[in-house]
């Protein structure tokens, strides 16, 4: 999903409308009510990636574990109950940076995998969220993918510019 | 009606052993379990141990907080990905 050669990155859900005034009830994917603060525009899209149309959000505000977010063109409850079911967007490049030992997910997938000894192992096919710890599945070059937890006791390092990450390889992990 | 308290918590024996022979040794491994009902234990702390969840084994990494619970509430059996790959949701490393 690409708008102008960017990335487009899922922020929110829209899970229905609250009261008459056309604000959408939206599940932010990172957990935060307060996400749409200072978010002035978003790309509203079907979760199958088509039909990616640019509007301008009027209103935000935080509303128990999710956020009401009032958009251009959509300000009455008729309206907005059509967009039930639509995801609301940002580029890539708009995403804010994230603190020191948190990564977006979309940037891992596909990193080397190296060993502390510098032997490849393979790459990052898929990042699991989990209760614990976030779990890594590394797929090697032969034989079968394998998991690694995402704790700094085995991660020693993730470069992205470099597009690696070196792993403690410790028995039993694969 | 609760576990007696004179038998002490849970914790399936070959794992125990496990994990007294890795602290003896003051070795890290990757300790492998099909136990998910055995209970975490304070000897525990900092080890790596791949819970079985039905399909593979998925590596917890222990810390404080999960003492006294249950090794399989770590290692869901249903996992929901939803839409992780392509959302804004991070992914932390875990700190010691």
């Amino acid at each position: 999903m690409t708008h102008g050669g960017d990335q487009l990155v899922l922020i929110g859900v829209i899970m229905g409308t609250h009261g008459l005034g056309g604000e959408l009830r939206v599940r932010p994917e990172n957990g935060d009510p307060r996400r749409f603060r200072g978010v002035d525009r978003v790309f509203l899209g079907r979760s199958d990636g088509t039909g990616f149309q640019e509007q301008r959000v009027v209103s935000e505000r935080g509303h128990g574990k999710g956020s009401l977010v009032l958009l251009e063109g959509f300000e009455d409850s008729e309206s907005a109950k059509l967009l039930k079911g639509y995801g609301l967007f940002l580029l890539k490049s708009e995403l804010p940076p994230l603190p020191e030992d948190e990564y977006y997910a979309f940037d891992l997938i596909g990193l080397d995998v190296y060993s502390t000894t510098g032997e490849h192992i393979g790459r990052v096919n898929e990042v699991i969220d989990l209760p614990a710890n976030d779990v890594f599945v590394v797929r090697p070059d032969s034989g079968r993918e394998f998991l690694v937890p995402a704790v700094d006791d085995i991660v020693h390092r993730i470069d992205l510019a470099e597009g690696l990450m070196v792993i403690d390889d410790r028995p039993g992990l694969r | 009606m609760s576990r007696s308290l004179k038998k002490g918590p849970y914790v399936h024996e070959a794992l125990a052993e496990k994990v007294e022979r890795l602290n003896s040794a003051g070795k890290k491994e990757i300790i492998k379990t099909w136990s998910r009902s055995s209970m975490i234990t304070p000897d525990m702390l900092g080890h790596t141990i791949a819970v079985h969840d039905g399909r593979r084994h998925v590596p917890i990494y222990i810390v404080e907080d999960m003492v006294g619970h249950r090794l399989g509430e770590f290692a869901p059996t249903r996992v929901f990905r939803g839409h992780r790959l392509s959302s804004d949701k991070p992914t932390q490393i875990t700190r010691k």
